[in-house]
C-alpha cells in the first residue's frame, strides 16, 4: 500500500525530471550551506572543548577584580590579592590542591635582545609538582620541570624559546629577566595556545625567585584551586565566595574578585560560539526557506497538472487523506533527497575547509561529521518538503472527483 | 510590439497568480536579506569614520603590541624611555600617554567596575587630550587638578548607577574620592560611553603602575609634517629603544589613516562573509524562477505553436520568455528591497534602545539601484536557458504538442 505511493510519488518525480532537479537544487543549496557551516562550528566547539576538559573540569580560579573576566582581568585590574587572601580560601572543605600565583610583564634579556614577556612565579614544592606532572600545561618538551631545589632556573613555553628571539633558546641557557640571571632548564611543549587558557609564551619561575625580583614580597596575581573527587564544584565556589566576602569585608553583588569554575569559563566560550553559530547558520537558513517555497511551488503545479489524474483516482475509491499522502511523499522525496545531496556536499566542504586550514596551521579548524548533524540535517530537509507540500496536498485531496474529471 | 511583449508577460502572472506570487517571494526574502546586511554595513562604515574624523588628521598613535585596538590580553606596555624617544623626534608637536584599568566605582553606595582612563594633559589641554579619543566635552570643564574625574554619556543620564550623576559631585574610584567636572559626548556603544577619565598622574598612584606600564601614546604632528612620515619615522625610534628589527616590532604606529583602514579591513571581511552566506538564497532564489519558466514554457508549447505559425520568430519568443522572468526577478527585488530597508531599520532601532546608537543604517543610491539592476539580472539570467527553449520549439511540434 506505501509502497505504491512511492512508486506513484516517485514515478511523477521522474516524469517531470528538469523540475524536480531545479527543485532539488534549491533545497540542496541550502542544506550544504547550513551543514557545511554546522560541521566547520561544531568541530571548532568540540576542538575548544576538549582543549578545556584536558585543563581539567574540576578547577577553580579565583581573581582579582570584579568584573567577571577570569585571569585575564587580572592583568586589567587595580585590585590585588595577598597571600592572607589565600590562606583564607586554601582550607576550605572540598579543595583537594590549591596555589596561589605571582605574575608580572617583565624585561627578559637573551644574548644582546631584550623583550617584554610574562612572567608568572609558581610554588614548587614535592606535592604541587607531582600535580604539575598531570597538567598538559606543565608538558615538558626538552629538559625538566623545576625542582624544589631551584632557585634561580626557569621553564619557558615554546613561543619564547623558539619565536621570541632572533636566536632559539636552549636548555642550559642563561636569561635575564629584569636583570637578574636565570638558567633555562626546561622547555614547554608547543601548546598552539587558545586565548585566554594557556599561552606559549610565558615564563615560569619559582614564586620565591619572583617575589624576589618583582620586589612584591605578599602579593597574589591568581589562585588556582582543583576540588576533590565527590565535592560540587559548585558548592566549593560558593563557599570561596562566602569566606573571601567576609574576610575582604564586601557585600554580595558587590565582590572585587571573581571566582570562575571551568564550567563557567566553557559555558561563556560556548555561549560567545553560539551567537557566531547563531548568526552564520540563521543567514544559510534563509535560503533552505527559499528552497521549501521552490517546492511548494512544483508541488501547486504539480496539483494542477494531475487533476484529471487525482479526479479518476478518487471515482475508483481513492480517500482523501490517500491523495493527500501521495503529493506529501512526493514532497517530502523531493526535501529529503536534495537534502542527501546537500549533507554530502556539506560535508565535502567542511572536509575542504579543514584541509586548508591545516596549511596555514590551523589545526583547531576540524569538520565535525557526526551522525546527530547528518541525520538532522535530512530529517530537516524532508520536513521542509513535507511542510512545503502541505498546503498543495490539501489543495489536491479537497479536490472534488467530478469537478477533476471534467477539467 | 514592446508593449504587448509586456501585456502578454503580465497576463500569465494574473492567470497563474500563486505561481507567480511563491517566486517572487523567493527573490524577495534573498534581496531583503542582502540589503539590509548591505545597509547595516554601510552605516556601520559611516559612524566608524565619523568616529575617527573627529580625532584629526594630524595624529599618531602609539600601541603596545602588534594588534590594533586594546587587547586586555596584551601584557608588553610602552615605557617613559619611549614617551621620552617620541617627544624628542623632530616634527612631533605634543605628546600624550595614558594608562587603563577596570576600576571599582562607587556612587552614593552603590558599586559598580568599569574602564578608568588615566589621561596625560601636560603638553595639551585635558578637552583636546579628550579629542584624541573620540569624544568632547559637552558639559562642566577637563579635569585640572587631583581628585577629578570627567564622567561619560551613560553614567550622566543615569544609565550606569540607579541615578544620574551630576557634575559637581563626588564619587568613590577604589574608594578614593573624586569630584565630577565635566561629561563628555556620546559615542555609541555601551562600553566606551560608562568611561571614567582621569588625570594620569592619579590614575598611576591609585593603581600603582609604574611609569614604565604606559598602554598609550599618541602624537599631534608639526604644521606641514605628513603624519605618515612622522610615522615611519617614529617606528624607526621605537625600534631602536625595543632593540627590534624592521618585521619584528612588538608595537604598532598607525595613523589616523591607517586606524580607519584596519577597522575598515575588518569591517569587510564581516560583511562580505555575512553578504556572502545571505545571497545564497538569492542563488536558490533564481533557480526558482528558471523552474517557474520552465514549468511556463511547457504548460504554453500549444500558444507558442500558435504564435510561431502566425509569424512569430524565435527572437520574438525568446525575448517574451526573458522579458517575464525578467520582470518576475525586478518586482520581487522592488518587494525586497524595500523590506530590507524596513528590516535594518528595526535592527538599527533594536540596538539604539541598547545603547548601539554606533549602528546605523545608510542607503545610498546605489545600493538601491544596484539591487534593482541585480535583481532583474538573476531573473533574466534565470529565464534565458528556458527561454531558448521555447524560442526553438519547432511549430509543427509544438502546435502537436497535449
Amino acid at each position: 500500500m506505501l509502497l505504491d505511493y512511492f512508486r506513484i510519488a516517485l514515478g511523477n518525480l521522474t516524469r517531470r525530471k528538469l523540475r524536480s532537479w531545479l527543485t532539488m537544487i534549491g533545497i540542496f543549496i541550502g542544506i550544504m550551506a547550513v551543514v557545511g557551516l554546522i560541521s566547520l562550528s561544531q568541530g571548532m566547539e568540540n576542538a575548544l572543548l576538549s582543549e578545556f576538559k584536558k585543563l581539567g573540569t574540576n578547577r577553580i580560579v579565583i581573581s582579582p577584580g570584579g568584573a567577571a573576566m577570569g585571569p585575564v582581568g587580572g592583568a586589567l585590574t587595580p585590585t590585588k590579592f595577598t597571600e592572607e587572601d589565600y590562606n583564607t580560601v586554601k582550607k576550605i572543605r572540598g579543595i583537594d590542591m590549591s596555589a596561589s600565583v605571582y605574575s608580572a610583564s617583565a624585561y627578559l634579556t637573551f644574548g644582546k635582545q631584550t623583550k617584554q614577556e610574562m612572567v608568572w612565579g609558581f610554588p614548587f614544592d614535592s606535592a604541587r609538582i607531582e600535580f604539575y606532572k598531570t597538567q598538559s600545561m606543565f608538558d615538558i618538551g626538552e629538559g625538566r620541570l623545576l625542582r624544589p631545589s631551584d632557585k634561580y632556573k626557569a621553564m619557558i613555553g615554546w613561543g619564547t624559546a623558539n619565536e621570541l628571539f632572533d636566536k632559539r633558546i636552549k636548555v642550559g641557557n642563561k636569561i635575564y629577566i629584569n636583570g637578574v640571571e636565570f638558567e633555562v632548564v626546561g622547555i614547554h611543549k608547543k601548546i598552539g595556545g587558545l586565548a585566554g587558557t594557556a599561552s606559549d609564551n610565558m615564563v615560569r619561575i619559582p614564586k620565591s625567585a619572583a617575589r624576589e625580583i618583582f620586589n612584591k614580597p605578599d602579593e597574589v596575581s591568581a589562585i588556582f584551586l582543583r576540588v576533590k573527587d565527590g565535592y560540587s564544584v559548585d558548592d566549593v565556589a560558593e563557599r570561596i565566595k562566602r569566606k573571601l566576602r567576609n574576610f575582604r569585608d564586601v557585600k554580595e553583588g558587590e565582590e572585587d574578585f571573581s571566582v570562575q569554575t571551568s564550567a563557567q569559563v566553557i559555558a561563556a566560550f560556548e555561549q560567545i560560539l553560539g551567537v557566531v553559530q547563531a548568526v552564520l547558520v540563521g543567514l544559510a537558513a534563509i535560503s533552505l526557506l527559499v528552497g521549501g517555497i521552490g517546492i511548494m511551488n512544483t508541488m501547486y503545479t504539480s496539483v494542477v497538472e494531475r487533476t484529471k489524474e487525482i479526479g479518476i483516482m478518487k471515482s475508483v475509491g481513492a480517500r482523501n487523506s490517500t491523495i493527500m499522502i501521495i503529493f506529501l511523499i512526493e514532497s517530502g522525496l523531493l526535501g529529503a533527497v536534495g537534502g542527501a545531496i546537500g549533507v554530502a556536499l556539506g560535508l565535502g566542504i567542511g572536509k575542504v575547509a579543514e584541509v586548508i586550514a591545516m596549511q596555514f596551521d590551523i589545526t583547531s579548524l576540524q569538520a565535525y561529521t557526526g551522525l546527530p548533524l547528518i541525520f538532522g540535517a535530512l530529517l530537516f530537509a524532508f520536513i521542509v518538503g513535507a511542510i512545503a507540500g502541505t498546503l498543495p496536498a490539501i489543495q489536491a485531496s479537497k479536490l472534488h472527483p467530478v469537478d477533476a474529471l471534467r477539467k | 510590439m514592446w508593449i504587448d511583449y509586456f501585456r502578454l508577460a503580465f497576463k500569465t502572472f494574473t492567470s497563474e497568480k500563486k505561481r507567480t506570487a511563491l517566486t517572487l517571494i523567493g527573490i524577495f526574502i534573498g534581496i531583503a536579506a542582502v540589503v539590509s546586511l548591505i545597509s547595516l554595513g554601510q552605516g556601520l562604515k559611516a559612524s566608524i569614520d565619523q568616529q575617527f574624523s573627529l580625532l584629526g588628521t594630524d595624529k599618531v598613535f602609539i600601541l603596545p603590541g602588534t594588534s590594533a585596538g586594546f587587547d586586555p590580553t596584551n601584557t608588553i606596555k610602552l615605557t617613559s624611555k619611549d614617551l621620552a624617544a617620541v617627544r624628542s623626534t623632530n616634527g612631533v608637536k605634543s605628546v600624550s600617554s595614558m594608562v587603563f584599568k577596570i576600576a571599582r566605582v562607587k556612587l552614593s553606595g552603590e558599586v559598580k567596575y568599569t574602564f578608568v582612563m588615566g589621561l596625560d594633559d601636560s603638553d595639551e589641554s585635558f578637552e583636546s587630550v579628550l579629542e584624541s579619543f573620540g569624544v568632547t566635552l559637552v558639559e562642566g570643564r577637563g579635569v585640572q587638578r587631583n581628585h577629578e574625574l570627567v564622567s561619560s554619556y551613560r553614567i550622566s543620564k543615569g544609565d550606569f548607577f540607579k541615578r544620574p550623576v551630576r557634575t559637581g559631585e563626588n564619587m568613590y574610584i577604589e574608594d578614593k574620592k573624586f569630584r565630577v567636572v565635566g561629561t563628555v559626548s556620546q559615542v555609541g556603544n555601551p562600553q566606551d560611553d560608562t568611561n571614567i577619565y582621569i588625570s594620569i598622574d592619579d590614575a598611576k598612584e591609585l593603581f600603582g603602575i609604574s611609569d614604565d606600564q604606559l598602554d598609550y601614546i599618541y602624537v599631534t604632528a608639526k604644521e606641514g609634517v605628513a603624519p605618515a612620515d612622522l610615522a615611519e619615522k617614529l617606528k624607526k625610534v621605537l625600534r631602536k629603544t625595543h632593540d627590534v628589527k624592521e618585521g619584528d616590532e612588538d608595537f604598532s604606529v598607525l595613523t589616523t589613516e591607517d586606524y580607519m583602514q584596519t577597522f575598515d579591513i575588518v569591517l569587510k571581511v564581516v560583511q562580505i562573509v555575512l553578504i556572502g552566506i545571505a545571497a545564497i538564497s538569492l542563488l536558490v532564489g533564481g533557480v526558482n524562477i528558471a523552474n517557474t519558466m520552465y514549468t511556463s514554457v511547457l504548460e504554453r508549447t500549444n500558444e507558442i505553436g500558435i504564435m510561431k505559425a502566425i509569424g512569430a520568430r524565435n527572437s520574438d519568443i525568446f525575448l517574451l520568455f526573458l522579458i517575464e522572468s525578467g520582470i518576475l526577478g525586478i518586482v520581487g527585488g522592488i518587494a525586497g528591497i524595500a523590506a530590507g530597508i524596513g528590516m535594518s531599520k528595526l535592527v538599527a532601532f533594536a540596538a539604539a534602545s541598547a545603547g548601539w546608537t554606533f549602528i546605523q543604517t545608510l542607503f545610498p543610491w546605489y545600493l538601491t539601484f544596484g539591487a534593482l539592476v541585480f535583481s532583474f539580472g538573476v531573473g533574466a539570467i534565470a529565464g534565458t536557458l528556458p527561454a531558448r527553449q521555447a524560442s526553438k520549439l519547432r511549430p509543427v511540434d509544438a502546435l502537436r504538442y497535449e
